[in-house]
């Protein structure tokens, strides 16, 4: 019986991951701007949704996978694991976006991740929750923690940064 | 005055925004096109999440366990003086034999007191005994100086009868130690309960195994007790100190261990 009841949990969570699960690697790309780590970070995080399966099943499990994501890239960050540099261009997608060969779509999403690279952590979080999952202000609040004004002057700084990146700047004209 | 703050030292403002700054477009299109195939092993996630679960499980278990042994602890500490302690009985004529006395002063009228073993300290000249008997829903355990120069005294401890004795299967409990330096300096001795058939136990400690053989707790018929003397260069602290308990029945076979 038991048996029975964790198949069919399992065949739930089998088709929440399918469901799911290009949606969070590319929210995890977007706030790591590294394909490795993101993929780590949701495979970590969806271990951890597994575990609690049977209180998220009824709920919001997407939710609670991204705010996994979240605080798991803000551990790795603190502990130095992984170090990065926020506001220096990453040579590699200097390189690969000025390469001849690249093809328009990788052109198009390392010139989104490096301009996302000028943004802290939390100014990168609050920018993909509200423009890639399109949730209110008070939703970003609820997942990172924080008090909705501070979403909102997180955003706001988000966006004044972008708008004088240089190589935004460049790109708008000459498209 | 320089209105320049530190570097590194970032302020924090927060303030309202008009609506209109909500919704202003992002200048870049997080939503662009993307080919690639972004799966994840969903196998692998699953026995991840299976692992985290059951290690949930035992840490709940490990924590569930402490606060049980701290409540236990707790309750023994703040029961009846009574019922709890360890006590120096008070001198008897050295002519009382080493049985009438523990019976008398220990187990009360009508008890009986079962020495486990005993043992000679050649330096003081006095016999120590490693007791036990039933008071009750409780068992006693302790060690007593009934001949010698320190004149009579014990030191022993009452609490309720371990749950763990009433299994079906033979049962083997870890000794506690008894360390009461007044009594003896040198050498603790650890005194344990198992229940069902079980004639000897053996622990190991520190790579050194002795041996002890079991006898019936009075009034207890279930239950029968053990005793080591540890020598003291094991420096023997607690029952944690004991790396392999063995049980053995009357024929000699393991049952428990």
């Amino acid at each position: 019986m038991r048996r029975a009841l964790d198949e069919v949990a399992a065949g739930e969570f089998r088709d929440f991951v399918i469901g799911s699960q290009t949606r969070l690697i590319k929210f995890a790309e977007l706030l790591t701007r590294d394909l490795g780590h993101a993929e780590d970070l949701v495979q970590h995080a969806y271990a951890k949704v597994f575990a609690s399966w049977p209180k998220l099943r009824g709920g919001h499990p997407e939710a609670y996978a991204r705010r996994c994501i979240v605080n798991g890239h803000r551990d790795r960050w603190r502990r130095g694991i992984w170090k990065e540099s926020p506001v220096e261009e990453s040579a590699d997608y200097a390189d690969r976006a000025t390469r001849e060969s690249v093809s328009e779509e990788n052109a198009e999403r390392d010139a989104v991740l490096r301009a996302l690279g000028g943004l802290t952590q939390r100014e990168r979080a609050a920018v993909a929750l509200k423009y890639f999952y399109d949730l209110s202000t008070e939703e970003i609040a609820l997942e990172l923690g924080v008090a909705a004004a501070t979403v909102r002057t997180t955003v706001f700084r988000a966006l004044a940064k972008l708008r004088e990146d240089q190589h935004l700047a460049r790109e708008g004209k000459r498209s | 005055m320089s209105s320049e703050y530190e570097p590194g030292f970032e302020l924090e403002f927060e303030f309202e925004f008009e609506d209109e700054d909500e919704d202003e477009p992002l200048p870049v299109n997080l939503h662009f096109r993307d080919e690639r195939v972004l799966t994840v092993d969903i196998e692998a996630v699953m026995s991840s999440g299976r692992r985290m679960r059951r290690n949930r499980t035992v840490l709940a278990g490990a924590v569930a366990a402490a606060a049980v042994c701290v409540l236990g602890a707790s309750a023994a500490y703040l029961a009846p003086a009574s019922s709890r302690s360890t006590e120096v009985v008070s001198a008897t004529p050295s002519t009382t034999s080493s049985q009438s006395f523990l019976d008398s002063a220990l187990a009360g009228t009508g008890g009986h007191v079962t020495i486990i073993s005993s043992r000679s300290n050649g330096k003081t000249g006095s016999t120590l005994d490693a007791v036990a008997w039933r008071a009750g829903p409780q068992i006693c355990y302790g060690i007593a100086n009934v001949t010698g120069s320190r004149k009579e005294s014990s030191y022993y401890t009452c609490a309720n009868r371990p749950y763990e004795l009433s299994a079906t299967v033979p049962t083997v409990l870890a000794p506690m130690v008894n360390s009461q330096s007044t009594v003896d300096p040198g050498t603790p001795v650890a005194i344990g309960f198992v229940s069902g058939d079980v004639a000897k136990v053996s622990v190991k400690v520190r790579g050194h195994t002795y041996d002890a053989a079991v006898v019936a707790v009075p009034g207890s018929p279930e239950t029968g007790a053990y005793a080591v003397w540890i020598p003291a260069a094991d420096h023997v602290t607690s029952s944690a100190d004991f790396t392999q308990i063995t049980g053995y029945d009357s024929r000699g076979d393991v049952v428990t261990g």
